[in-house]
């Protein structure tokens, strides 16, 4: 239900209706945090049941039958370090997102692109994630990213995106890896991150009731014998693309998150503000839309000057090339128009199956309508 | 095509089981629209076979199946509400769009958050004696209606320019009304929470906080003429369900005071309400209950037997809140079910009965019946697991007992295990 997608005119709408005038586009969210000491329920982790979700969009027709409105749903998720001098990092993302969705649109053609963007700090912040809703209308991503509430000030060396990453891992439900397809994940920092997850900072942030969620999700952790975040990641690898975008070239964070992605999976971001170029290349790259001797050109379309273009077509060189291209469903993808059964079904029904099957195996509910 | 629109109503004090009914009505005959009355604060469970498991409050028990919703003009609205459960339906459930399966008349009533500060107000002001609300201000916005009808706000107001001042004239009148809250009496648990309620009644932030949210929701919400339930939705071909709130027990009327809501429940209004509209087209009139008795919040319930609380809701429903306080349950009260069948015009005014939780009762082995005060009749079950034949036995004492065929037995939570003859 819902067929919407992002466009440059409702973004205009959106920054209009929910950033302020003046100051940080967070600056309301900061002020009610800190009367109330709590996020808002759509980017609270703990929020919306726990549990990030990424479901296809359909309507139904009146056959009883299930239309894909837009295509196979993509969820991108990344995390965004906002702690010292990345304080201004919502407000960057938040200016780059239509190009950010253009560009991925135009890398992922015939998927509905789902994004969620949050932000993280440290344990020893008010808040160390915030966490939104996979959203695929610009009125919805602006307003989240308007509700984050980053620390600014705070942060030491190293930071904290593992908690952020443990729930991309084991509290998202995406219907993509139900197909045995991958979504795309991404942590972007300048520091290093730590080796192990704390059971209290777990619940501080998802809530009392992790454990439970993470079941209903389909995993099973001891909260006395808990993964590091080395573990986490692979774990994440299941599902996802997932990627360490480094901002900044100091070697502690490359060593850090080398040792945690594997060094193909560590890509240089010369600035946020080339966040949509990094990311699209990436994904480009690993569905097929682009090829690799492309890379530089489209960089440099898409204003990123020469030398960080070269840096980018360096690191890039060595992710996963063409690795959702390779998975054995990619080509069987349900597109917009596909017609299922059941909503909850995997795949859309054969066409000729439809045309051929009797009224009760294409939906028509058994009892028919001669009650009453 | 025929036209034909099913009406269901709950023949007890609510809690009947109506979400599920409506929802197999609604699946089971491909419903185009699902038409709301009575009031938000109704909640409605629904359990699909698929797995989803939602109480809707304004939205209908036909949401999950793409079924559109129009909330009549009989409906009582929180707009704030909306807000709220289209961001769980969106986020929870995969409804991505909510607003797009939803119309809303502009003459249905809107309920504001000081609604709510009111009700829940003069509720504790009773003390140990109460009415019986949930407290979320739609029988009180509703009794303001009828009191005031310069302060009636209307789906159709909350675009008017003037909006804020149409709500802050709702809150002045409110304060004017509860201006001596002060000497009332109230229980000691309760004097902390008056005093919230008090001071948000008080706060100008909260009230520019309800007018943005109203405004919001009349943004996203298809508000739609009066006539378009007799010009778009009557006119359709095929099949519309009528999903009301509440019980005819706690009809405004025939309820047993003072524990009854503001609003009129029986069918016969939603049949004027059709009729109004133009409404031509044949109509099946289903009464709802539960296959043992019921009642959350206070009012009568001469059957209660707190022994059988968790042999009838084992692991649910049994939490207490302040205003509705503890779940009664007991032997299903065939005294207060020919009442509530005889208000509504007799067995005649029924084409068949949906007798819901029958499930629970078969888990305990044996049925109890209260056809006279006070006694109890206990009914062994066939020893049968066979579906066809819990719904004869079923339906053959009750179809008996109160004239009325029973047309649908629900053996489980979902849609599946909702037997239809």
């Amino acid at each position: 239900m819902g067929k919407n997608t992002f466009s440059r005119d409702t973004y205009e709408a959106a920054t209009k209706r929910f950033v302020a005038a003046e100051g940080p586009a967070t600056a309301r969210a900061e002020q009610k945090a800190h009367e109330t000491g709590k996020l808002n329920p759509l980017v609270d982790p703990a929020g919306y049941g726990v549990i990030r979700r990424s479901l296809p969009r359909f309507e139904k027709q009146t056959n009883g039958l299930w239309l894909l409105t837009i295509g196979t749903p993509m969820p991108i998720e990344s995390r965004v370090d906002t702690t010292g001098s990345m304080g201004h990092n919502v407000d960057v993302a938040l200016r780059v997102l239509p190009k950010a969705y253009e560009l991925c649109s135009g890398v992922l053609p015939g998927y509905d692109l789902q994004i969620a963007t949050g932000i993280f700090g440290d344990v020893c912040d008010r808040f160390v994630l915030c966490r939104p809703q996979f959203e695929m209308i610009a009125g919805k991503i602006v307003e989240q990213l308007t509700l984050m509430v980053p620390e600014r000030n705070g942060g030491d060396r190293p930071e904290d995106p593992h908690y952020g990453i443990f729930g991309a891992t084991y509290l998202t439900h995406t219907y993509a890896s139900r197909i045995g397809l991958k979504g795309y994940d991404f942590t972007i920092s300048d520091a290093p991150g730590r080796d192990l997850i704390d059971e209290c900072q777990l619940k501080r942030i998802y809530g009392d009731e992790i454990f439970i969620k993470i079941a209903e999700n389909g995993y099973q952790i001891d909260p006395h014998s808990l993964p590091t975040t080395i573990d986490v990641v692979q774990e994440l690898l299941k599902r996802a693309h997932a990627f360490f975008l480094q901002v900044e070239n100091t070697s502690d964070t490359t060593e850090f998150w080398t040792k945690v992605f594997g060094p193909e999976r560590v890509v240089v971001l010369p600035s946020t503000e080339l966040l949509p170029q990094v990311q699209s290349a990436i994904i480009g790259l690993t569905e097929g839309t682009l090829n690799l001797q492309d890379v530089e050109e489209f960089l440099k379309k898409n204003n990123v000057s020469d030398s960080d273009a070269k840096k980018i077509v360096r690191s890039v060189a060595n992710i996963p090339i063409g690795a959702q291209a390779s998975l054995p469903n990619f080509g069987k993808r349900p597109k917009k128009g596909d017609l299922f059964k059941e909503k909850t079904d995997l795949w859309p029904i054969d066409p000729i199956e439809f045309t051929t099957e009797s009224p009760n195996k294409t939906g028509v509910p058994e009892g028919g309508p001669n009650w009453l | 095509m025929t036209k034909k629109i099913y009406t269901v109503t709950d023949l007890g004090p609510g809690d009947g089981g109506k979400g599920g009914v409506v929802h197999k009505i609604a699946t089971m005959m491909r419903a185009h629209t699902i038409i709301k009355v009575g009031g938000f604060q109704g909640s409605h469970g629904v359990c699909t076979s698929r797995g989803e498991r939602f109480a809707f409050s304004q939205w209908s028990c036909g949401t999950f199946e793409g079924i559109k919703t129009h909330i009549s003009s009989r409906m009582i609205i929180s707009p704030g509400g909306l807000l709220n459960e289209a961001d769980v339906l969106r986020y929870l459930y995969g409804i991505h769009d909510p607003f797009s399966l939803l119309t809303i008349d502009e003459t249905a009533l809107c309920a504001t958050p000081y609604h709510g500060i009111a009700s829940r107000i003069k509720e504790m002001a009773r003390g140990n004696n109460p009415r019986g609300t949930i407290g979320t201000g739609a029988g009180e916005a509703y009794r303001y209606s009828q009191r005031y009808s310069h302060l009636i706000i209307r789906a159709g107001d909350l675009a008017r320019p003037d909006f804020k001042d149409l709500l802050a004239g709702v809150r002045t009148q409110i304060q004017s009304d509860l201006s001596q809250v002060n000497e009332w009496e109230f229980l000691p648990g309760d004097r902390e929470a008056v005093e919230r309620e008090v001071n948000l009644l008080n706060d100008d932030e909260f009230l520019d906080h309800i007018e943005k949210y109203f405004r919001e929701a009349a943004k996203l919400a298809k508000i739609v003429g009066h006539d378009y339930l007799g010009r778009e939705i009557l006119t359709k071909d095929g099949v519309a369900v009528i999903e009301s709130s509440h019980g005819v027990l706690t009809d405004s009327y025939y309820g047993f005071h003072p524990h009854t809501s503001a609003i009129r429940t029986l069918p016969c209004f939603t049949h004027a309400m059709l009729r109004e509209a133009g409404y031509g087209g044949e109509m099946v009139n289903i009464g709802v209950f539960r296959a043992y008795a019921i009642r959350h919040g206070a009012g009568p319930m001469p059957t209660a037997d707190p022994k059988m609380l968790e042999s009838l809701l084992p692991d649910s429903h049994k939490e207490e809140n302040r205003f509705q306080g503890k779940v009664r349950v007991g032997p299903l009260d065939l005294v207060q079910l020919r009442y509530a069948v005889k208000v509504c015009g007799g067995p005649s005014a029924f084409d068949g009965l949906a007798v819901t939780w029958f499930d629970q009762i078969i888990t305990n082995g044996e049925w109890l019946i209260c056809e006279q005060y006070p006694e109890i009749t206990v009914l062994k079950f066939p020893a049968t697991d066979n579906r066809e034949e819990l719904f004869t036995f079923c339906a053959d004492i009750l179809g008996e007992k109160l004239g009325i065929p029973v047309r649908m037995v629900s053996l489980g939570p979902t849609e599946q295990d909702k037997i239809c003859k």
